[in-house]
């Protein structure tokens, strides 16, 4: 498998960190409970269930002489040592949200894993498409590989890494999921991130399943001997593994919540319908935001109020303070937004099309190829809105303007 | 929701202020290196064409009611590269009417930055060139001293490595004299090795793209390796003459890579490069000046959309066999 750019494609610094490296905040499940094997008079408990077994409602889970009952439902999750200048250094059992017991996926046959597919509606969160859908395409296609994206290429985004440290082992049975309904017999996991990350995540994983992307550019494509590839998202390889593990329907996501007004950049698992309020109020906000921008900094779509909703498809969200607005000035000519345009247009000229009202010199330039990628925009020195022209371009293309009733425009 | 621009909502650092800092430090060695050869009086000269193009860009924005933004930095850079182009004893008024030329009478009528159809340090220089070219070709001589003076002084003129292939003897300059800018010349222009060092820089730095440059000084190459101007110099000795002599080593990095003026593809980039050439070595064995750089960009520039379009055109195919291998 090769990660392949265009040849100026545009290189950024990645402003990841620190929401990469922290552990994944959970809005979803009921956080760990933490019971200590030790009892106030420091006599010790010996634990009476077995490791992970489910636990109910005021269940003894312990022998000594003031013993220990469950609070919750839970799972028996492992002995976890509390280490504390009161407590001292103590041992204590550690109570994990139930989980039921997994059902064997390597047997299922392609029909029931679409089937299972269908009615968890699981949703690629790359493209926001049906990931049914999705698989039924590549199997019909030449794609000789599939890869679970796991890339983040955009600059503050790390939601992607952050789900295969927390379940990268699930991620990578629901990558081979997909690759069996896709009828694909070579599947990866691509993923982007420091060495001392990657060798963590390829523990988890299995051997010879995880490809390390080491560059800072975006948009990447993958192929295989020239031959191109289908990309699946890693979060919804997981929600595939769950849909056909436990029927478990496509409810969780997790999204990487950063900006420069937020206080704790965070990668956070919350369930969809999530408002805004809620994840920018767990992880905090340093300053009055100037805007929120659903999605990452280079294609995100800018919203002004805090009170809508996560929805499937969305893996990114940003809380942005007011800065001075770079100067506009007038195209320069420098061709940079050809250059890193991956679908071989030339931004420039469509952008000056438009302006010029000749839209029916528009459809030479085939504005519709644009896929809307955003890279021109980034990386015009004149800070043009080149790809909002481009937009435009699409819909305008072809039009004719008669007379002189353009009452629309300045 | 006025108040929204769309994405993206992060910007590369590279912007219209930066490009032009680069190439001002990328100009910085050749103004350092003329000091070294010609003089104190060559920061009098630079200060003031930089100081009239700005003063220009101020005044013909206040003229057009129009706020002009000096900040973006192409106004100084079109002041530098016209002193650098013209010789160390110049009288001060040709590089300010140069830069009155360019400024006022090619940039701004177009609308200013960013929309000028053609170089203004080209042609200023290339009006002054006209005008006044007893003094824009006037080099003094290499063992002259040029004082730090205001007016116009008084220094042994010599004639330049172009002038003596113009008039059809060979130079009298050895290859390593020409490659380290001891000889008779513009300013910014001589030192050959510290101008390749600049560009290096500048492709570097993406400021300027290597195609235009390398294009365009091969085929100089070629002509002057086909016909040399003299009958006692071999063909290599000519090719080394022709690109040392004159500015066009100077002019195929910095005038050339204007991106204002210069086609966009990298196909359209080999074909103007190639053409300035060509039309750089006409000028020099037909016209009337022992330099004609500029009026060969000049006479490009008018035409450099229809090098983009064509070489548009001519990769239609390819695009097309792209685009079914993607779907």
């Amino acid at each position: 498998m090769s990660v392949t750019y265009p040849q100026y494609a545009l290189s950024f610094p990645s402003e990841k960190e620190p929401a990469a490296s922290l552990p994944t905040l959970e809005l979803c499940r009921m956080p760990k409970l933490l019971l200590p094997l030790t009892d106030e008079n420091g006599q010790p408990r010996t634990p009476l269930c077995e490791l992970y077994d489910t636990v109910a409602p005021g269940q003894t889970l312990t022998d000594g002489a003031r013993p220990l009952y469950a609070p919750v439902t839970g799972v028996f999750a492992a002995v976890q040592t509390i280490d504390d200048v009161e407590y001292m250094e103590i041992d204590a059992l550690a109570l994990a949200g139930e989980e039921p017991a997994p059902a064997n996926v390597f047997t299922l046959s392609p029909d029931e894993i679409v089937a299972a597919c269908k009615a968890a509606h699981v949703v690629d969160e790359l493209d926001g498409a049906d990931l049914a859908d999705k698989l039924a395409a590549i199997a019909e296609s030449d794609a000789a590989l599939l890869v679970a994206d796991a890339v983040d290429d955009q600059p503050f985004g790390s939601a992607g890494l952050a789900t295969l440290r927390q379940f990268g082992a699930f991620c990578a049975d629901g990558l081979m999921l997909a690759a069996k309904a896709a009828g694909i017999d070579d599947y990866h996991v691509l993923l982007r991130a420091e060495t001392d990350t990657y060798k963590e995540i390829e523990a988890t994983l299995p051997k010879g399943r995880l490809v390390r992307d080491r560059h800072d550019i975006y948009p990447h494509k993958v192929s295989k001997k020239g031959k191109p590839a289908a990309t699946v998202g890693v979060q919804a390889c997981l929600a595939l593994y769950r849909a056909c593990a436990f029927g478990e329907h496509h409810g969780f996501a997790t999204v990487t919540v950063a900006g420069n007004a937020v206080s704790l950049p965070a990668n956070v698992r919350l369930p969809f319908g999530t408002p805004l309020s809620e994840v920018f109020s767990l992880c905090g906000l340093v300053d009055e935001p100037d805007k929120y921008v659903l999605g990452d900094s280079f294609t995100g779509k800018a919203v002004d109020t805090d009170a809508l909703p996560i929805l499937p498809g969305v893996t990114c969200v940003l809380a942005l303070k007011k800065e001075k607005s770079p100067a506009v000035h007038a195209c320069i000519g420098c061709g940079r937004c050809a250059a890193v345009c991956h679908k071989h247009l030339l931004p420039y000229e469509i952008a000056r099309r438009v302006e010029n009202l000749q839209f029916t010199k528009l459809p030479s330039l085939s504005p519709a190829d644009c896929d809307g990628c955003n890279a021109c925009a980034v990386v015009c020195p004149a800070n043009r809105p080149v790809a909002d022209l481009v937009k435009q371009g699409i819909e305008e293309s072809g039009r004719v303007l008669i007379g002189w009733g353009v009452h629309d425009y300045e | 929701m006025s108040n929204l621009r769309n994405a993206p909502f992060s910007q590369n650092e590279a912007n219209v202020s930066t490009l032009s800092l680069d190439m001002l430090l990328a100009l910085s060695p050749a103004v350092a290196f003329g000091c070294v050869l010609f003089g104190w009086r060559v920061l009098l000269v630079v200060g003031i064409s930089i100081v009239s193009a700005l003063f220009f860009e101020l005044l013909g924005g206040w003229i057009a009611r129009r706020p002009s933004d000096l900040r973006d930095g192409t106004a100084a850079v079109t002041g530098l590269i016209v002193s650098l182009l013209l010789p160390a004893s110049v009288p001060l008024f040709v590089p300010v009417l140069a830069c009155a030329f360019g400024i006022f009478l090619v940039k701004l009528p177009f609308g200013g930055s960013g929309h000028n159809l053609f170089n203004p340090a080209a042609a200023g220089l290339a009006f002054v060139t006209e005008c006044f070219s007893h003094h824009v070709f006037a080099y003094p001589a290499r063992e002259a001293v040029i004082p730090f003076t205001l007016r116009t002084p008084e220094v042994n003129v010599a004639a330049s490595p172009a002038g003596l292939l113009k008039t059809g003897g060979s130079t009298a300059f050895s290859w390593y004299e020409l490659l380290i800018g001891q000889v008779t010349g513009p300013i910014g222009t001589v030192a050959i090795l510290v101008l390749v060092a600049c560009a290096v820089y500048l492709f570097v730095r993406r400021g300027a793209a290597p195609l235009l440059t390398v294009s365009c000084l091969a085929a100089c190459a070629v002509i002057a390796a086909l016909f040399p101007r003299s009958a006692d110099i071999t063909w290599y000795e000519s090719i080394l003459f022709e690109l040392c002599s004159g500015y066009l080593v100077f002019g195929a990095i910095f005038m050339l890579n204007d991106p204002v003026t210069s086609p966009r593809h990298p196909l359209a980039h080999v074909m103007y490069g190639v053409a300035v050439g060509v039309l750089t070595m006409l000028m020099r064995h037909f016209g009337q000046f022992e330099e004609g750089f500029c009026f060969a960009l000049l006479l490009c520039n008018a035409v450099s959309g229809v090098f983009d379009r064509f070489a548009w055109q001519l990769l239609r195919p390819r695009r097309q066999r792209r685009k079914e291998r993607e779907v």
